[in-house]
């Protein structure tokens, strides 16, 4: 460390492993990890083209000649590709000091981005295949700005990728440790007391912004990333790992029916018309459907959950692995869905809506809990995922219960289901949609083939609405949606008594409130418990 | 708390406040804007008879009937309610919409007016929630109206604010 670099923080402030402060920058191999996707990409295109062409009977295999033509210009391509990484990673530094993470990268357009550190939702690791080949991974810190708000530090060798991970969550624990209540999240701002990272709000993440950066880090050239100080994590208890075995049977029994039969209705054609024209029109929905099962399987390989501090660590992936957490004290909602070809073997799939998180997109934070897992670890998960507690009885009615006969008083064991007029909308599914409010949370059922379970604890309710159509009000129905933050679950109980729903509104609004007041900063701190997790 | 559950219809007893009528002015003013263009169509037609130019006239004039009327019981049917500690939001003649946002879990408020509004002296209040579907916006507030929403707004909720 330079002696003119004044410390701004004692190097071990609360035991996490210390960074010391400054400019640090990405590894040197990064411009060359980067761009290992143009270059399949081009594969891709090439083989494509020459492939198409073979079919159609225009050209002859290529010969040596060509095939060394054509890698000399995919080498070259990549060497000028790179050559932008590398004035890219010249460019790039980032920082990490007590108050938030930083990363200026930018060669004619510079960007620089900070976060702050009582503002992060997770810290992940990815390791896409060649990184993973070589050693390397990337730190991505999520906060709750959304799709494309991440911090991606790309690429660190794996023990500083580590190591940094371990720091940067460690900070952040102790940050919102300052702020924050455990299972209760207030804004960051109001002294209320904890564990967990502060409250979240929408923008907290500066970007494009130029701003003076913090004056003690100086302007000195970045260094290398320092060796790494291993900080002992507690380690978490495993809840589940997915065999692989049950993993491609859920995605054969989910995403490759219909790429079968397109495939199928692909062949047929290509065989009635001898042409080969059938093929080249069904290309891009074969190639997107394909895209879907491959996703599936390489995302969901060997994916193990386990606990972690306030919270859940995930890990996945066959190609590019991942390790990402998901704080409780942010999940929004919960949904436990089943395909209709999952009911013989009794397999549910768990999602979450996470403030930030937004849909799940190739790129972006996984909203997947567990792409398939049995009915007893469905218990188990939503007990961890929630910050609430659900009855068992109240979570089998909504996996599997289908009510009898739905009158406008809302029986049925407790659900507000669809009353008998509502067949004439929904002949098959009138019988089980519906919901039901318990002390802690919202509980929306749909589906009698594929059936789902969203979960939304009161207090995170954003706003409710109860609407209907021309249709809807001949029959006296309304249909209310549960408004959470994005991700895919979204609440909707259809066809309900009119009645019935709007009572069932004003009485949703009210239980809001009082979960708000209690939640509230205001009001009084409840005794934090010691953290289960060590 | 009354002993019968209130009809969807019954919330209609609400002391819903209304939003100024010279919305519906203004929003007429708009339909003929937009329908402009086929105007001219109309005013070529009369240039050039034929009877497929006599169509496009009739299609516009029917459209713009529609639309007319349509506005004019759309505005009526706009209504909100400020109470204790949800606001709530009601639109719509055929989908008809009630929206409930409690006052804690609003992120910010949007207070914006138009060309056309503003031309009028009116204003929209748009409350966000952090869910992109709360759509709770208010259209056609006079001046005292918006001004007020927005303090109460604010005020209370800052008063009733919740984490996320």
């Amino acid at each position: 460390m330079s002696a003119s670099l004044p410390s701004r923080a004692a190097p071990d402030a609360g035991g996490a492993g210390p960074l010391p402060p400054g400019w640090y920058r990405l590894h040197p191999a990064s411009p060359a990890l980067r761009s290992w996707k143009l270059l399949v990409l081009l594969l891709l295109f090439y083989g494509q083209n020459r492939g198409r062409a073979l079919l159609d009977g225009e050209g002859d295999a290529p010969g040596l000649g060509e095939l060394a033509l054509a890698g000399a210009l995919l080498l070259l391509v990549v060497v000028v590709a790179t050559a932008g990484g590398i004035a890219s990673w010249w460019f790039s530094r980032y920082a990490v000091d007590d108050e938030a993470v930083r990363l200026h990268t930018g060669v004619l357009a510079r960007q620089q981005r900070s976060a702050r550190l009582d503002r992060v939702q997770a810290v992940d690791l990815v390791r896409p295949p060649t990184a993973r080949v070589f050693g390397f991974a990337e730190v991505r810190v999520e906060v709750a700005g959304g799709a494309g708000s991440a911090i991606r530090l790309a690429y660190l060798r794996r023990a500083d990728a580590e190591a940094l991970q371990a720091t940067l969550l460690d900070r952040a624990q102790q940050v919102g440790g300052e702020a924050g209540e455990p299972g209760v999240v207030g804004p960051a701002r109001r002294p209320t007391g904890a564990v967990e990272p502060g409250g979240v709000e929408p923008g907290d993440v500066e970007r494009g912004a130029i701003e003076p950066g913090p004056e003690d880090l100086g302007d000195h050239a970045p260094r290398p990333h320092p060796h790494p100080h291993p900080t002992p994590r507690p380690p978490g208890r495993e809840v589940l790992t997915v065999p692989l075995g049950r993993l491609l049977g859920s995605v054969a029994l989910s995403t490759l029916p219909p790429f079968l039969v397109v495939v199928g209705v692909t062949v047929v054609a290509l065989v009635v018309t001898g042409s080969g024209a059938a093929f080249f029109g069904a290309a891009p929905l074969l190639l997107g459907l394909g895209a879907t099962v491959w996703r599936d399987v390489s995302r969901g390989g060997a994916w193990t959950v386990e606990t972690a501090q306030a919270g859940l660590r995930l890990r996945h992936g066959l190609l590019e692995r991942r390790t990402q957490s998901i704080p409780r004290g942010r999940v929004q909602a919960v949904r436990v869905s089943q395909p209709v070809l999952w009911r013989p073997a009794s397999w549910w799939r768990v999602e979450v809506n996470v403030a930030g998180y937004g849909l799940e997109d190739g790129e972006g934070a996984s909203t997947r809990v567990v792409p398939v897992c049995s009915r007893a670890q469905v218990d188990e998960l939503l007990a961890l995922v929630l910050p609430v507690t659900l009855d068992d009885r109240h979570v089998s009615g909504g996996l599997t219960g289908v009510s009898g006969i739905g009158d406008t008083s809302g029986t049925g064991d407790g659900w507000l289901c669809s009353p008998r007029r509502a067949r004439f909308l929904d002949p098959f599914g009138w019988r089980r949609q519906g919901l039901m409010a318990t002390p802690e949370a919202l509980l929306v059922r749909r589906g009698r083939l594929s059936r789902r379970l969203d979960v939304v604890p009161h207090g995170r309710v954003q706003s409710l609405a109860v609407g209907r159509g021309p249709v809807e009000r001949r029959l006296r129905l309304v249909t209310l949606v549960v408004h959470s933050t994005p991700g895919p679950v979204t609440p909707v109980a259809p066809h309900l008594d009119s009645a019935a729903g709007a009572s069932f509104l004003l009485a949703q609004a009210d239980r809001a409130a009082a979960t708000a007041a209690a939640e509230s900063p205001a009001a009084p701190a409840p005794v934090p418990a010691p953290s289960q997790e060590g | 708390m009354s002993p019968r559950p209130p009809v969807l219809d019954d919330l209609d007893a609400l002391p819903w406040v209304r939003v100024s009528p010279r919305l519906v002015t203004a929003r007429r003013l708009g339909l003929l804007w937009d329908l402009g263009l086929l105007l001219v169509i109309a005013v070529l037609a009369l240039v050039f008879p034929s009877a497929w130019w006599w169509l496009a006239v009739a299609a516009v004039l029917a459209l713009a009937a529609v639309g007319w009327i349509v506005i004019g019981r759309g505005v009526r049917a706009i209504g909100y309610l400020e109470r204790e500690n949800d606001l709530l939001v009601r639109r719509g003649i055929l989908f008809r919409t009630t929206v409930v946002v409690p006052y804690g879990r609003m992120q910010y408020v949007d207070v914006t007016a138009g060309p056309l509004e503003r031309a009028f002296g009116l204003s929209t209040v748009q409350l966000h929630t952090a869910s992109a579907g709360t759509d709770a916006s208010i259209p056609g507030l006079v001046p005292e109206q918006a001004a007020h929403l927005r303090e109460a707004l604010a005020s209370r909720g800052e008063a009733r604010l919740a984490g996320l």
